[in-house]
This record gives structure tokens, sequence and C-alpha cells, in this order.
């Protein structure tokens, strides 16, 4: 059997992570090739609901990540976010999803090397926890089950 | 009791309100909310220890929208969830006259905004000790046993609506979990949409809920949801120092932010 | 039902090397929607435009998905061939397969496989797209310049040169800002007052340009190429149509003993006076505080000198409402006072002087007119101590950063010194010596080798008074850090460049950002200059950021021409990729719940209240309602919109919801 390959989504905003994204491209710096990235014009556009979404549709793991704090190209959507990922994470926690595998990073348009390196530490701690069963079970459950 | 039909009375005699809401004897002897739009009518109203429910609910039906001008009786839940409700331009000072109560049942009068917000201050949340218990009890719970326990609770969820139904502060015309385009929460009463509804709620209601438990007595097969909001309560009163219900000019958390929130968890 | 077209680009092998190209298209054939699906060597040239355009009309697409490389890169390219195949240019996306696929992976299943994921998930997207035409505003061709120092002065010169009109705003009685208060300017030492106030004169009598001094900006609304601005015009108690600036009621006024905030403090001023002999406007004004009148209810002399009877004691602040296209913000800087250093005596001795003071002495117009004396006793001083970086670069004074034009003045000031003086000495502490500029480091040169000043390079640690001489006690650090004590007649501090006061109300009220210290902030570092976040709001001179006078200039010179650009078209396009609020058929109007939550997100305050009134105009509901104008697309409201009414085009939820569903349900 072959190696479990989990499925990263990676929730960017435009201005700063995506384009750390592309400077990884343009440094041929490899990295997994688990990540899709999906691109936001900003974090603070990122909603949670796309996040359990995204759990739901069978992610393994997801990244959200955009500028860091003062350096949101509209000046404070990251600051709002920071705010709804930290509420988001305690429901998360108090409810037992597990947020070892949503993974917050700010990640600059010059972090071509962190980008590379957030996906594959987030790839390698998502293999070691494996699929994320419990959370994809509910929606494939029968509901009479 | 008398003194607050006594209000009650006057307010609607010298037509400084169309109408009172309030309680009055329902069959079986249980209570139920009414409205009394004579003084006269007044003669019905009762308030006592059964008088509950979170009627701040009903200054959003149509009947108190219409109203030009309304009184309403109010125990600090319907307090904190009127100031609330101010805060987020769903209602204005002066269409509404508070005939306040205390937890204990005693009658302050009427408050105007400003009195109101010193009232709430000065009475406790309706936060009960076995809720405590319970967030303690699953905050030591490993994930997987917090996992488990939310889905069994959630288990029996017929998504009634009932919990949204009785929640002053889900007021929205349309709720996200109507919407079918995209189809955001599944509307079956399954595992996956039950989790999902119970989850947007709490953060729709995160930094906003006033904590008066309503979804948790309203809900037919007992789920504690009222935990979830008091949990997040805490957090946001902690984290950010914001608490809802106390003003009626009020940014709740999850509308601003600071310079110094946390950001330990963020790599 | 939509026909997409799929258009896989191999960028040379720059994809294709990496990604199976063919194989990629013809999964991307079987995607349902997908009319059209092929690869090509070079997308983004000019046969590769041709075959999206040519695929676009032969197969009747309705969407297009160019999968290539960043849309960051290439995307108002094949939004010109979309439109250019007869589509709305908002139906193409970007397949993202190069920098997020080929350039990062190597080659095999997986990588093809990330790559046809991309496609997918943009097909999904595109078919949700929505016809988007661009945002035309309107453009009120008239700038705001905020600020009548150089370089103030400089940008309505050169907007009103350029045909448009200006309306300058100065807080002081006379414009001219600190410039006007120095004696001679470096690196060429030519009179100050000489080079500015002929420009002053120009602004005056410029056609084009409204000036009012002695005024404040009360509010500011609206937006790019659309601001309504309130200004606060303070009472002067002068009709400004009456006065002829014959002086009479400044000679005669009988309370003359008020501190000359323009010589700070050296000298003293009139209860009615005029800034300066060369102000701009020539009219004066009564300081409410001291005058007699005001203060005891009896006096007024001046209305009875004044010959045209100008005065005018009842006169009111004025609020004026003007609107503007665009902003200048040229509000200028402030320096530290002496007492801000407790090392140096909390200001409490007389004879340490700040460098804007020492201007005052040295200018001819000054109070010693233009001779170098104490202000204690007026003796001449004979050794006189210059201590540059007084407060700058010292974070443990808050204030890390360098003042940038310290070093230069200081060199000036020991030249003009020795010039004035031919016996004294002049001493110089200094950290570096930072001359960079043309004409600068000679000019240091010249104050070393020409006028004899002695640079000793380290900090001054204490200053202190012993026998009416100040004790400086420093240390060279270029001879072992030994200590050096200096006995000086004066000492003159070149104290730090700070932000002008009321910088922050002023940028609060403007809605731009500033730094910590409350300097406004640049658009970019690098690329953005003089533009601020807001757009249609621009930069100039030291309220930026420490400046001298070129640099000001050429910085104000810089937002003319593009306050210019600006208004170059009579309406500006904008990418219509912004949010709104939904509306529907009464009786719901919205979901929109008109709770505002939205609006404190907002970070460019594009959330309005909008009131649905029924046919006897009564308020049924408030709605929020985002400015088109305004809206810059960041979408934090349409996250924070618990009822969904928000949304955003180009990221709407159906798109967002569906790249997801895409990605994973496969």
């Amino acid at each position: 059997m072959s190696e479990f390959e989990p499925k990263i989504v990676a929730f960017v905003c435009n201005w700063c992570t995506y384009a750390g994204a592309d400077l990884t491209g343009t440094s041929r710096i490899k990295y997994a090739t688990n990540v899709r990235i999906v691109r936001f014009p900003c974090t603070g556009r990122i909603d949670y609901m796309l996040l359990t979404k995204a759990f739901a549709s069978g992610a393994d793991g997801i990244i959200v990540s955009g500028c860091h704090p003062n350096d949101c190209h509209y000046t404070s959507g990251n600051f709002h976010a920071r705010r709804r990922w930290m509420v988001f994470k305690k429901l998360c926690d108090f409810m037992g999803i597990d947020t070892r595998r949503i993974v917050f990073s700010w990640v600059s348009a010059a972090e071509g090397v962190k980008w590379a390196d957030i996906v594959n530490t987030t790839v390698e701690e998502v293999r070691k926890l494996g699929p994320y069963e419990s959370y994809h079970k509910l929606s494939t459950q029968d509901i009479l089950a | 009791m008398e003194d607050i039909k006594k209000l009650a009375r006057e307010l609607l005699a010298d037509n400084k309100v169309q109408l009172v809401l309030g309680f009055e004897n329902g069959t079986a002897n249980r209570v139920r909310p009414a409205f009394f739009t004579t003084p006269e009518a007044v003669d019905k109203l009762i308030y006592n220890e059964f008088c509950i429910q979170n009627i701040a609910l009903y200054l959003k039906k149509d009947i108190c929208q219409h109203a030009a001008s309304l009184a309403i009786t109010a125990n600090p839940n319907v307090v904190r969830s009127i100031l609330q409700l101010a805060a987020e331009n769903q209602i204005k000072e002066e269409k509404i006259k508070i005939i306040g109560i205390t937890h204990e049942g005693k009658c302050v009068g009427l408050l105007d905004f400003k009195a109101a917000e010193e009232f709430s201050k000065t009475q406790p949340k309706g936060l009960k000790d076995e809720d405590k218990a319970l967030i303690e009890k699953i905050q030591a719970m490993s994930l997987e046993e917090k996992f488990d326990y939310w889905v069994e609770a959630f288990s029996p969820c017929i998504k009634c609506y009932a919990c949204r139904a009785s929640c002053p502060m889900c007021y929205c015309g349309k709720c996200n979990v109507e919407s079918n385009n995209p189809q955001w929460i599944p509307v079956a009463p399954h595992k996956y949409g039950n989790m999902e509804w119970h989850m947007m709620r709490a953060m729709h209601l995160a930094g906003r809920c006033i904590n008066c438990g309503e979804c948790n007595r309203s809900c037919p097969v007992d789920i504690p949801l009222n935990i979830l909001s008091y949990m997040l309560s805490d957090f946001v009163l902690e984290e950010f120092e914001s608490e809802a219900g106390l003003s009626a000019v009020f940014t709740p958390a999850l509308s601003s932010y600071t310079m110094v929130d946390k950001e330990n968890f963020i790599k | 039902m939509a026909r997409i077209g799929v258009f896989i680009c191999h960028c040379g092998e720059n994809i294709s090397a990496t990604v199976d190209c063919p194989k990629v298209s013809e999964v991307a054939a079987k995607f349902p929607g997908v009319a059209f699906s092929t690869d090509y060597k070079y997308m983004c040239s000019d046969p590769g435009q041709s075959l999206v355009v040519n695929a676009i009309k032969e197969h009747k697409l309705t969407g297009i998905v160019v999968s290539a490389c960043s849309p960051r890169m290439h995307e108002p390219t094949f939004r010109r061939a979309c439109a250019e195949g007869g589509l709305n240019p908002y139906q193409c996306e970007m397949a993202n397969i190069r920098e997020h696929c080929s350039w990062v992976h190597e080659k095999g299943d997986k990588t093809d496989q990330k790559a046809i994921d991309i496609v997918r998930m943009m097909v999904e997207k595109v078919k949700r797209n929505n016809a988007l035409l661009p945002i035309k505003v309107p453009v009120t061709k008239t700038a705001l310049v905020i600020g009548g120092g150089v370089a103030g002065i400089q940008a309505a010169l050169d907007i009103a040169n350029a045909g448009h009109k200006v309306i300058m705003v100065e807080r002081d009685p006379s414009i001219g800002g600190h410039m006007s208060q120095l004696s001679e300017t470096f690196p060429t030492l030519d009179c100050s007052q000489c080079i500015l106030t002929p420009r002053m004169v120009e602004v005056a009598q410029n056609p084009n340009i409204k000036l009012y001094t002695y005024a404040e900006i009360e509010s500011v609304e609206g937006f790019v190429g659309n601001f309504n601005v309130k200004i606060r015009k303070k009472a002067k108690s002068v009709d400004e149509t009456l006065c002829n600036g014959c002086g009479m009621c400044t000679t005669k006024c009988p309370n003359k003993k008020n501190p000359n905030e323009f010589e700070l403090g050296m000298g003293n001023r009139p209860a009615i006076y005029v800034p300066f002999p060369q102000a701009v406007p020539n009219i004066p004004v009564i300081d409410k505080t001291q005058c007699t009148y005001y203060k005891n209810g009896k006096c007024k002399i001046c209305e009875k000198v004044c010959q045209p009877k100008a005065i005018r004691f009842d006169q009111e602040d004025e609020i004026i409402e003007v609107a503007v296209g665009a902003i200048a913000l040229c509000t200028g800087f402030d320096i530290k006072k002496t007492d801000f250093f407790p090392e140096y005596g909390y200001g409490k001795y007389k004879d340490i002087i700040d460098g804007l003071q020492f201007e005052r002495l040295a200018s001819a117009s000054g109070p010693t007119s233009g001779e170098i004396r104490r202000p204690s006793d007026g003796q001449v001083p004979k050794k006189i101590v210059f201590v540059a970086c007084a407060g700058s670069r010292d974070p443990a004074k808050g204030i890390e950063y360098c003042s940038k034009i310290c070093c230069m003045y200081t060199a000036k000031h020991a030249i003009l010194y020795k010039h004035k003086v031919h016996d004294g000495q002049a001493y110089i502490f200094y950290m570096d010596i930072r001359a960079a500029g043309k004409n600068y480091d000679e000019f240091t040169r010249r104050a070393i080798e020409e006028d004899q000043a002695q640079y000793i390079r380290g900090r001054v640690s204490r200053i202190y008074e012993r026998d009416g001489k100040l004790i400086v006690v420093g240390a060279d650090t270029l001879m072992n850090a030994q200590t050096v004590e200096i006995e000086a007649d004066m000492v003159v501090l070149a104290t730090a460049g700070v932000a002008n006061k009321g910088a922050e109300e002023l940028a609060q009220k403007l809605h731009v950002s500033y730094d910590q210290h409350k300097f406004f902030s640049e658009a970019h570092p690098k690329l953005k200059p003089v533009e601020t976040n807001t757009a249609g709001i621009y930069l100039a001179g030291a309220c930026q950021s420490p400046k001298d006078i070129p640099e000001s200039v050429a910085a104000a010179s810089g937002v003319a021409g593009k306050i210019a650009c600006l208004f170059a078209n009579s309406e500006l396009t904008r990418e219509p990729l912004i949010a709104m609020v939904d509306r529907q058929a009464p009786p719901m109007y919205s979901s929109c719940t008109g709770c505002f939550l939205c609006q404190p997100v907002c970070p460019y305050n594009a959330i309005e209240r909008e009131e649905v009134k029924d046919r006897n105009g009564n308020l049924v509901r408030e709605l929020a309602f985002i400015n088109p104008g305004l809206c810059q697309g960041c979408g934090t409201c349409v996250a924070v919109c618990k009822s969904k009414s928000i949304d955003i085009e180009g990221y709407t939820n159906l798109q967002m919801y569906a790249e997801v569903d895409a990605l994973l349900n496969s």
C-alpha cells in the first residue's frame, strides 16, 4: 500500500502569501505537491465556513496564510482575520476539531523559502496525524446511521 | 408585581407607549409572553419566577416593529439583550421603555439606556454552576473525546431551529442556513449538517451573545448549546476585554481588533 | 450553459518540462462545461493570444481559463485577449501552473494531478464569474493642499500652473513654514527668505490658487476624485477684504510683550500681529488669548487707528465647505524642544538653544538682527558647541531614526557662526557626518577646513552651568573615548525632527495611515513614495519623515505630477472587483439586517448607511451600502457579515465555495 498522501488546502491572500508562493516558484524551490492554493484578496476575506467545508470535503490539513501584521495591503484585514482565527481556533479546540491540522501563518511576498517550509512541515505533520477520518466521516455517514 | 403593573398601566393610560410586552398566565399553570395594549388589559400582566423567557426576542417581531413605542418588562437578560440590540442598530432608545426587574424579581422602575447600562453591570450573568461544570468537564477531555461528545450531543438535533427562533440575537431576516446558493450548510439533520450549523451559530454569536441560555431552554432535545456561547464569551472577555450586553454603544469583538492581539498560534 | 475554453501554456519548457501539458489539456476537455481545450507553446505570445481570441469566437465560449503563469504576471494580458474575443474581460481566470506547480515540483503523476486540480478549480470558478464593467468615478479637478510650507507652496504652484484650481489651507497666519524662519540654506548659503518669499507671493497672486490662512481642516469625507472638505477658518478679528496691511494696528497696539512664536520665544510681538514682515497674506490677526480687549473688555486701540475700519472683534470662526478631487498633505514637521533633554538641563539654561532658534539668531531679520548673541545676557559667544543627534538615533529616547537634516544644518551653523564671530571657535559633537547629497560633503569639508569647525566624534553626556559658562562633557570616541570637557558660552542642540503637532488627528480625519512616530505613511516605501494608502491623498515634505528643502520640493513636484495625472481625465476608471450589499425587491429590500457590524472592519470607511423609505417618506429600513468609489476590495466585510448579505466580485461566495468543492470532491 502506498504511503498516505495528505490533501492540504491553502487559503492565502493575494498580496503577500500568494506572491510569496510565486517567489518560491521563481526561485525554483521545491516543495511537496500535496497543497492546493486558493487565492483570496485578503485574509480578512477568508471565511471560516470554507475551512470546515474543506475538512468535510476531504482535506486532511489546511493552511491559512497572509501578510505579516502592518503589511496588509488593505492595512487591517489581517488584524481582523487574526482575531477571527483566535476565536475560531478556540471553538474548534472546544469542539474537538483537530486544530493541529490548521496551520496559520504569515508569509510575505519576500518569503518564498518560508512558504516552501510551511507547506513541507504541514504535509509532514498531517502525514503523521493520518487522514482526518473523523471529520470526513461526518459528511459521508448515512443520515439514518 | 404590583409596581410593575402600575407602571405598565400608567404608560398605556398616558399614551406614552402603544403596547406593553410582558407575561400573562397561560394554560396548565404556565406563563406565556403577551402584548398589552390597554390599561385594563394590564390586569392580566404577571411577573413571577417562571417568567424567565428572554422576551427581548419579540422586539424584532412585526407587532413590536410596527408599534411607534412600547414598554417591556425586562429582567437582567432582557436588559442585556436590549442593549446589545441597540448596539447593533436594531432598536432605538426613543422607542422603548424598559421596566427593569432584578434577578430577584424586584422592580427598579423605568430605565433609560444609561440607567440600563448601570443596571446590567450590577446584575450577574445568568450562568449556572452546572453550565460551568460542564464547560470544565469538556475542557478536560481529550481531542477525540470532545469531538465524540459533540457529535453525540448534536446527534438528536432535528434542525428545528428552536435555538435560532428563541435567540434575540438571531434576528437575520435570511439566516445563512437557508442559503442554498451556495449550500453552506446541509439542510438534512445528519451529523455533518448539525455540526456545521451549531459551529456557525456559535461563531456568529461570539462576542455578541448575552448568555441568557434561551437556546438551551428552548431545545427540545436538550443540547447544551448555551455552553458553546458561554465558553466563547469567557474567551472574548479574557482575550479582548469585551463583553456584550453592557452598553448600547459597543463594537463587538469580532468587528474590531487591537495591534496586540495574540498571535502565538501563527507561524 | 457554460462553454469554457481551457488554454494550457507550455511556457517554452518552463511548464512542459515538468507538467504533461497535452495530458492536462486532454483531461480538462472532459470537465463538465468545458467546450474547448488546447495546449500551446507560448500562450502570451501574439499567436498564442490569437489562438485564444479565435477559439472564443469559433467555439462560442462563455469564459476562459488560461493555465499558465501567475495571474499577478499576465492576468491583464489575457483579460484583454478575452475582451478582444468578444467576451467580458472578467470572464477570464488564470490557473497558475507555473509558479505554483511546474517550478516547485518534480516531473511526475503527482505534479500532473496538481496541475489538473488547479485547472479544474479555475474552470469551476470561471463558470461563476460575472460580467463586470469598470467603475467610472467623476473627478473634481480642484486640489486641496494642506500646509503652506515650501512643500505645499511648490505643490500648489505646480498644480496651478498645470491649469487646475488649488485650495491651500495653512494653520498659521502666514504661509512660509519653517523655511521662512531659516537664515541661510545649505549647501549654497543663499538666504532662505530671498528664495522663498517670491514663491510665497506667487501663491498669493496666482489666480488658480485660493489661499486660506489661519485655517484648519475640520473634516474630510468622500473618496478619490470626490472629497468634501470642511475648513475651519479661525477668526482673525480682521476683515481681510478691507485690511490693506498698513501696519498701524500692530504699531499702536499697547500690549507688545507677548512671546513671538516666529522667533521661538526669543523676541516679543504685539497682541495684534503679522508673524514676520514678509508674511503672505500681509494681514494681521488678533491673538485672543493676549489681547487686552478680549481679556478685559477695554482697549480697542487697533480699531481706532485702523483707517479702512477692518477690525472685527465680533468675528467668528467660519466653516467653509469645498469639493476637491485630490489632497496633498504637506503639513511639515516640528523639532524637539530643549526641555526634552534632562541631561542638557531640561531647558533651564537659557544659552542652550535648539537649531531653529540659532537660525533666528543668525537671520538678518531675527531678534538680534543677525548677530550671534547669547539669549541670557546678549554677549557674543566665543566658544560655541553644536550637538548633533540630540535625541535622534537614540532608541532610549524613543527616536531611533536619523533626523537627516541636522548634519548639514549643523555644518551650516558652524560656518555662519565663523562668518559672524571671526575670533570664535565652534565645536561639533557628532555620531557620523551624514552628508550624502549633491555638494553636501564638500559643504561639511568647508566647515572643517575653511571655517575651522572642530568636529568631535562622540555623544555629549551632560551639560551644566559653572561660573556663567556651560560645561559640555562628552567623549571623543576617536581618542580612546577620552572625556572631553568644553567650557562653552553657548550650546546649540540639533534636536530631533518629529511629527508636527496634530499630525495624528489630521491623519485620522483623512483616514491615512501613520507610523509609530506619527509621521504619515507612504503607500509603498520605494515605488509609491508620494502616495498614501488612501487613493487621492498624497504626501510631500517632512510630514512623511524629516526631509531637507530639495527633497521636500522634489516630493512636492512629484505630488503635483500625480495630481495632474489624476486630473488629466474627467473620469477615473477603477477595477470593479469590489464588495456590494445585496438588494432585492420590496418588501425584502435586502437580506442586510442593518446591524452595521461590517462598518468598523472597513479600512476605507466605504460602508455607509442607506435609508429605505416608503412613499410617505417614513423610514422602513436602514441598510449597509458600499460606496464603489471608496471600496478597495479587501472583502473583510464579506467574511464578517453573518447573513452573507455582502459579496465581493472576483471572489464571490459562490466562486470560493466552488473552488474548494472542485479541489476536493473530484
